[in-house]
């Protein structure tokens, strides 16, 4: 794996701005966003992601970034809801189970 | 091969990487430590902190091998960031047994000989432990499914169902 930095931001509005660029697109930018890491991590192993700096935004408390939401559009999973919060969740089971 | 030569290449032209305080609590105790902020979770226990009890099976994530609990939750050490688990309260394999008596999920292993080689097993226990005490071990099946993250090369599946069929109410739900 490639050097990297680690920060940590606990505000979305930060993490937005530091993480905004010159790149063509969000995937090469060199700040990239850590929640879980499970894809990030497994792929900047493979050197196919090549960020050099992570930024953790796991400690932003926003409760909307936390929180499943059930509407009749449709389905909001926030950002930091983890894989086993949404495969736990009573409304997700029952009406999106391919989730 | 050659594109694997290429991007060792490129990662060796890099500049070395600034070393990172942190501390971390594992099974109780805090551990100051510098490293490259790239060290994963799993390589600080082994190399940094000393407990090998956790292993290294795939590297990626996808055999279970480096299960450890980050707030009592069951989580893959070689894809955390050490960094990431700083703050939180970390448990490894190491600190289950209590001197020399086990804790009731190992002693169900070895009294179902759930293992042969034994190298998925302190990953297979720790996730057993989390699974009783999510309240996902409530059928055989269902066991199957919450374990399905860890894999065992010598396939001794039926035996790990059974001790954790065995262990659940000794241990109960969290």
């Amino acid at each position: 794996m490639r050097p990297i930095a680690y920060a940590r931001t606990t505000s979305a509005s930060d993490a937005v701005r530091r993480a905004s660029g010159s790149a063509p697109s969000h995937a090469e930018a060199p700040v990239q966003f850590l929640g879980g890491g499970t894809q990030l991590l497994d792929l900047m192993k493979l050197d196919v992601m090549q960020p050099t700096e992570l930024l953790d935004i796991t400690r932003i408390a926003d409760p909307r970034m936390h929180g499943i939401e059930t509407t009749p559009q449709g389905l909001r999973l926030g950002a930091l809801v983890t894989m086993r919060q949404a495969a736990e969740h009573t409304a997700v089971m029952r009406d999106y189970p391919v989730v | 091969m050659v594109l694997g030569a290429a991007a060792e290449a490129r990662t060796a032209a890099a500049p070395p990487a600034r070393k990172m305080a942190i501390t971390l609590t594992v099974n109780g105790r805090a551990h100051a430590l510098r490293i490259d902020p790239r060290t994963t979770l799993l390589d600080a226990l082994r190399e940094h902190i000393g407990l090998t009890g956790s292993k290294k099976g795939c590297d990626h994530g996808q055999c279970g091998a480096c299960t450890v609990h980050l707030d009592g939750e069951r989580v893959l050490g070689r894809l955390t960031l050490a960094a990431q688990a700083e703050g939180h309260k970390i448990t490894t394999i190491e600190w289950l047994a209590d001197g020399d008596r086990l804790h009731p999920m190992q002693a169900a292993f070895v009294e179902h000989d759930a293992l042969q080689c034994g190298y998925c097993t302190p990953g297979q226990i720790m996730s057993a432990v989390a699974c009783v005490r999510e309240g996902h071990a409530g059928s055989e099946r269902e066991i199957a499914d919450y374990m399905s993250g860890n894999r065992c090369r010598c396939a001794a599946y039926p035996n790990i169902v059974a001790a954790i069929v065995s262990a659940a109410p000794a241990i109960g739900r969290a």
